[in-house]
């Protein structure tokens, strides 16, 4: 026992102490609230500049589109200028290099016939922002509707009125039947966050135990061990040291997110509702990554006995690998339908579990007993891999040269 | 008291038999070379002795008990492949080896350091095993097999890629740890180092063992009892002498193989009365290469 705890304390600290670790423990987080803020902070300081040029045709609109789109409340504000029909047309070519120059970002031009024709033209020279053109559109056609409703002598407000979109109202029923309106979205948020770290962290924690049995192995340190230790008192080591690192990273991670979760709930008091974090969250995650943990790394674990360079380990592995990243994707499904019988059965699945009953944790609301049967499910199954693996392993790290094959590996389990 | 006891050890992988029914007994304090060419079967035999390998069957015992795990804590090991964590600083690396043998990390860093103080390294506690060069890592890999103190030492091919100067270091290190009372077990194909260090030697080959013993006895059974004499004038005398079995006369010299019983110095005595004019008169030994040579290419297939 207290060997395993020497190559715990060994692989725990040579780990957290590498580069590696700091970067990703320390600049990680920092990477993921840019690539996830920047985009919205840049498309919102962006639309300031930009330039809308306007040809209204039938001469009706042009106060209609200014009290539509500078009377906005919300931060959205173009400036706006309106072309003289005349004009654009007699001068088409200098307007479309303007636009060519970026003087316009766009130019709206609105035919006279558009009350029939329901169609206007959009100038611009990127179409890539969809979704900033789908705005306009829509700002667009509920001018022109407005004004048809007037023609045919119907008040504009009213009809908005009648027909007046109905609001859902979304309930969770939680596990002791209390109902909480709580926004759809939010769990959603949870569960997708909550989903890419654990599967990151998953990928990220069973490679590195199939580098560090492989350098290891290559380094020809692992005879040096076995002079000291048992094969299985190394295996442990190695997992519950590659683990143990894990567990730390979230621990910082949880203090660092927990301590600007606070600070943004008291700095912007409207933040608060945007993101559901309960600690009974946290408790599952870690349950979930140590049961995902265990499983994938113990085959890891084999795969990197079994070769003796990296390119090999790489190749035996591969299939793993697929199975994390389908097992992420199918998570991402079963998001949009926790409840289904398919998302079920493949929460008591091992390898399946972790991501799949977090995911109905987070998004529905799992009977405890599933909760239990499918932890126990898991616990069984990983002391089956770790005794399967402990027999590969003893045998695959003292061979060196050409992989083993298939059959040969099966004699192993048989025979030792 | 044997501190190491082999009995009928045999292991084969697959169709290959590695080690073919080797008996070794190491007695207290001595050093034992385990000897034969490449392949041998020698790091075989002594990865069973540790139970880095589980013998197919036969039995070992150490310090007089069948083996246990916590036996492993008394050995000290030098795999021929040598290994360290090159990311590691030297001194944790030393530290945390001592550890794995049962030492506390106190005493296992003291230790490390009068080491490293001995054989001139203790500038590089602090470095990266990558940064050292070649002969330095071979050094420290050396004291990490002795740092924890170990009874029984265990090395294989400790000489092999080691340049002079610390060829030389190695040897007066195993030859303190032998005055210390250290039971060792070294393979090594290098006759001459053998024929320095051990007491007792086996020699293995295809598996099995060809000849073990004590390298003294070995040789004097081994040895033709010959003798080289240069010479000058008339030998004719000395063929009518009847200690002599043969000879071999090449002009200034001749080769004269004795007859069993006969001394060497007694023979010298008959050789000065035949006036012959002896300018050098020499016993010929064999050397542990002859009967390594001589055992492994004739003996070897018995």
């Amino acid at each position: 026992m207290s060997n395993i705890m020497t190559l715990i304390y060994r692989e725990f600290f040579s780990k957290i102490k590498s580069k590696f670790f700091i970067i990703g423990t320390f600049l990680g987080p920092l990477f993921m609230l840019i690539i996830s803020v920047a985009p919205v902070y840049f498309m919102k300081t962006s639309q300031s500049d930009i330039a809308l040029g306007f040809v209204d045709n039938t001469g009706v609109l042009e106060s209609k589109i200014k009290d539509s789109l500078l009377d906005d409340k919300k931060s959205e504000k173009y400036k706006i200028s309106f072309i003289d029909p005349k004009d654009y047309i007699s001068n088409e070519e200098k307007y479309r290099k303007k636009i060519e120059t970026k003087e316009y970002f766009a130019i709206i031009n609105i035919p006279k016939n558009v009350f029939n024709s329901s169609k206007f033209e959009y100038l611009s020279a990127s179409l890539s922002n969809i979704e900033f053109i789908s705005t306009i559109s829509g700002k667009i056609s509920s001018i022109v509707s407005k004004v048809r409703l007037q023609d045919y002598g119907l008040d504009p407000d009213k009809v908005s009125e009648l027909t007046k979109k109905l609001n859902v109202i979304t309930l969770k029923i939680g596990k002791d039947g209390s109902k909480s309106t709580e926004k759809v979205g939010k769990d959603f948020i949870t569960a997708y966050f909550f989903v890419i770290i654990l599967y990151m962290t998953t990928v990220l924690y069973s490679n590195s135990i199939l580098t560090g049995v492989l350098e290891e192995k290559t380094s020809k340190v692992l005879e040096v061990l076995l002079s000291s230790c048992t094969s299985f008192q190394l295996m442990m080591g190695k997992l519950f040291g590659v683990g143990s690192v894990g567990l730390f990273q979230f621990t910082i991670w949880t203090i660092l997110g927990g301590g600007s979760f606070l600070y943004l709930k008291s700095a912007f008091p409207e933040f608060k509702g945007l993101i559901n974090l309960e600690i009974s969250i946290f408790l599952y995650f870690i349950l979930f990554f140590v049961t995902g943990f265990f499983q994938y790394a113990t085959l890891f674990l084999a795969a990197g006995s079994l070769c003796s360079n990296q390119e090999d380990a790489r190749q035996l592995a591969t299939p793993v690998t697929f199975l994390i990243v389908a097992v992420f994707i199918l998570s991402f499904n079963a998001m949009n339908n926790p409840g289904s019988d398919s998302v079920r059965i493949m929460s008591f699945i091992p390898f399946f579990t972790p991501m799949m009953m977090f995911v109905r944790i987070t998004v529905a609301s799992p009977e405890l007993w599933e909760i239990i049967l499918s932890l126990v499910i898991n616990i069984v199954a990983i002391f089956f891999f770790i005794y399967i693996t402990s027999k590969i392993y003893r045998v695959g790290i003292l061979m060196y040269g050409k992989r083993p094959t298939f059959k040969e590996v099966i004699n192993w389990m048989k025979y030792s | 008291m044997e501190r190491v006891e082999v009995k009928n050890v045999c292991k084969s992988y697959g169709k290959f038999v590695a080690v073919d029914n080797v008996n070794m007994s190491v007695s207290d304090g001595s050093i034992y070379g385990l000897l034969g060419p490449n392949g041998a079967g020698k790091s075989s035999t002594m990865r069973m002795i540790m139970n880095i390998t589980a013998p197919d069957s036969g039995e070992v015992f150490l310090f007089g008990e069948k083996f246990t795990e916590k036996h492993k804590k008394n050995i000290g090991y030098l795999p021929e492949e040598r290994g360290l964590y090159p990311k590691m600083k030297v001194v944790d690396q030393l530290v945390f080896l001592s550890e794995l043998k049962g030492m506390k990390k106190k005493q296992a860093y003291d230790n490390s350091m009068m080491w490293l103080e001995k054989i001139g390294m203790i500038e590089w506690a602090n470095k990266k095993v990558n940064e050292l060069s070649k002969g330095m890592a071979q050094k420290i890999q050396f004291i990490s097999t002795i740092n924890h103190n170990p009874q029984l030492i265990i090395m294989d091919e400790p000489f092999s890629g080691l340049d002079p100067v610390n060829s030389r270091f190695f040897k007066d290190i195993i030859i303190d740890l032998k005055k210390e009372g250290k039971t060792i077990i070294l393979s090594t194909h290098l006759m001459e180092n053998a024929e320095k260090l051990c007491d007792n030697i086996c020699l293995i080959n295809k598996g099995k063992v060809v000849l073990s013993g004590n390298l003294q006895k070995i040789k004097e059974e081994n040895s033709k009892n010959s003798v080289i004499v240069y010479y000058s004038g008339d030998n004719s005398k000395v063929f009518e002498l009847e200690e002599v079995s043969e000879i071999d006369d090449s002009g200034n010299y001749m080769e004269i193989t004795l007859k069993n019983h006969v001394s060497k110095t007694g023979f010298l005595k008959r050789l000065v009365l035949t006036d012959l004019e002896i300018s050098r008169y020499e016993s010929i030994e064999t050397s542990l290469n002859d009967i390594f040579i001589q055992c492994v290419s004739g003996k070897g297939e018995k």
